[in-house]
């Protein structure tokens, strides 16, 4: 009896083992952490939001392919927002207590702002565009790259170069154009102050709502103000437009144009050539002829999307999130190991990837203890035969945000 | 026979331990005092109207300044654009809680767009594309509130119902 006892117990206890066993095996299989993407796949900015969600698919799968991170996969988990910060919300709550979720990223800076109290109660972190508020308050938040700010400091240092250049005297006008929301409003919060430390005379901002079409009355007023510059702060296909209409008023032949970050895409460009002809536009990352022959980007592109047409501007910023997102996930988990990664852990990693390089994609991480700044250089492009053509090499951006006292 | 207490002692340890973790799964949440929440209109006709009515939503006994979020639930089988596989609702609002647990939003005019009418937003224009416009089939649908500190949860019934033709 005491024998047969003893059997039964041996065999229970067997079987616990073999559970045990199966279920540690199948979660070393299992290694991976989580990136979550609160993408516009469809909606008014699925243009722009699609191709940095594809580009960090791509460099993902790549990744995974050779092995993942020491051995780690990254596993994206994608929420279409719509351009809805209801839905990105909504979305966040969702996911926030799934495990080894270690950021979060958001396709607008208002989602960014609408998620982070629940990011920081949950010890996380998130990325999203360039709003000056992730820099303005060293939180959970970090810029893609550059503040908008600061990308604008960088046009009105180059503008400053490029009037002595052409040996003018005095001070350029600069005239500014945005959409009126929070972006457009951003911009000023530090580029103001930054052009008024410069002596530049900068024109009242001109801002309109979202959708508008024709914008022939704000550059008219900036052309009669006496603008030699204007700076398009605003999203492809509305630079395009903006700057399609100065050059119908023919007032591109006297005023410079200047597009933001992200300004005329390769679409725009192809379907206006002539009007955007001498345009610059002052970019986080690669763009047109110089994006395409990049071998990372165009391998990617062919690989996972089977043409080049996919090196967009918006592919090329994804890339260069996924690279930076490696280098800090190799760093968490040097420092945590894979048990214990976490978001606080990521949180921690970002802040020591300074200085990391993504293959010359844009200038190289400039994330640190009180730096929440992806990349604090940019790189000058004038549009020449339809195509960006390079008008500088990586250049530091001015701090624009430490103008700015009311943050 | 000390061997068979052996194991019956097993099955008992085994047993208390499982049951523990199961009441801990039924026991969140208890002791936190029960949110409420209610919409006006409670019933909508699905029409152009909409966007001229206030969706109001309310709601109580939420934790003092936290945020809770509103979701529209589909029900199995309706399709609904951006919602991902194995979702079942969609986000149509937020809103911080006052220092009372008091709650009050209104629904937004893209969360109607995209939720009632399953609809698009032109690119260029930034305004609804009426052409793409589906709207939700007329019933009834619940409404989810969630506390983001709390994890207190409250629900409501909104109707959609066919516009009456004049």
């Amino acid at each position: 009896m005491r024998k047969k006892s003893a059997v039964l117990l041996v065999c229970l206890l067997g079987v616990v083992l073999s559970i045990t066993l199966l279920s540690s095996s199948s979660i070393a299989k299992e290694k991976k952490v989580f990136f979550l993407t609160l993408a516009d796949l469809t909606g008014p900015a699925a243009g722009l939001s699609t191709p940095i969600d594809c580009a960090v698919r791509d460099y993902f799968k790549s990744v995974n392919e050779g092995g993942g991170v020491d051995g780690i996969e990254i596993d994206v988990i994608g929420v279409d927002s719509r351009y809805d910060t209801a839905r990105a919300v909504s979305a966040y709550k969702r996911y926030r207590k799934r495990p080894k979720l270690l950021l979060t990223m958001s396709s607008s800076s208002g989602m960014g702002d609408a998620i982070q109290p629940m990011i920081e109660r949950d010890k996380s972190m998130f990325l999203a565009p360039g709003s000056g508020e992730r820099q303005g308050h060293l939180r959970r938040g970090f810029c893609f790259y550059g503040p908008y700010q600061d990308t604008f400091g960088a046009a009105v240092d180059w503008l400053m170069e490029d009037w002595k250049t052409k040996g003018k005297s005095g001070k350029p006008v600069l005239g500014y154009i945005a959409f009126d929301n929070a972006w457009g409003h951003e911009v000023m919060r530090g580029g103001k102050e930054y052009v008024e430390s410069k002596g530049i005379k900068l024109l009242p901002p001109e801002l309109f709502t979202p959708g508008t079409l024709k914008f022939d009355v704000y550059l008219t007023r900036l052309a009669k103000g006496g603008a030699d510059y204007i700076y398009v702060e605003v999203c492809d296909p509305t630079p395009t437009y903006i700057t399609r209409d100065a050059h119908a008023l023919g007032l591109t032949k006297k005023i410079q144009m200047i597009h933001g970050p992200w300004g005329a895409t390769k679409l725009g460009i192809e379907s206006h050539p002539e009007a955007l002809e001498g345009t610059v536009v002052v970019s986080w990352v690669l763009r047109g002829p110089e994006a395409e022959e990049h071998p990372l980007l165009r391998d990617l592109a062919i690989k996972h999307r089977g043409s080049l047409d996919y090196v967009t501007t918006g592919y090329t910023v994804g890339v260069g999130i996924a690279i930076f997102f490696e280098g800090a996930l190799r760093k968490a988990l040097a420092d945590v190991g894979y048990e214990k990664i976490n978001g606080q852990a990521m949180y921690e990693a970002y802040q020591k990837i300074t200085g990391l390089e993504n293959g010359g994609i844009s200038g190289p991480c400039a994330y640190g203890p009180k730096s929440r700044r992806g990349t604090d250089t940019v790189k000058f492009y004038r549009i020449k035969g339809g195509k960006a053509v390079p008008l500088s090499d990586w250049t530091k951006s001015p701090d624009t945000i430490s103008y700015h006292k009311n943050w | 026979m000390k061997g068979r207490r052996s194991i019956i002692a097993l099955v008992a340890a085994t047993t208390v331990i499982l049951f523990s973790f199961c009441a801990c799964q039924t026991m969140k949440g208890s002791g936190q005092p029960t949110a409420t929440l209610s919409v006006d209109p409670a019933s909508l006709a699905l029409g152009a109207a909409i966007f001229k009515t206030p969706v109001v939503f309310v709601g109580s006994n939420w934790e003092p300044n936290e945020m809770v979020i509103l979701d529209w639930v589909i029900p199995k089988g309706i399709e609904m654009p951006g919602m991902g596989e194995g979702e079942d609702a969609v986000g149509i609002g937020f809103v911080t809680a006052d220092s009372q647990g008091n709650i009050k939003t209104t629904m937004g005019a893209l969360s109607k767009v995209y939720t009632i009418f399953r609809g698009d937003i032109d690119p260029e224009t930034s305004k609804p594309d009426l052409k793409s416009f589906k709207p939700l089939p007329p019933g009834n649908y619940a409404i989810r509130a969630s506390g983001a500190n709390s994890d207190r949860e409250a629900a409501t019934t909104i109707q959609l119902t066919v516009p009456v033709k004049k």
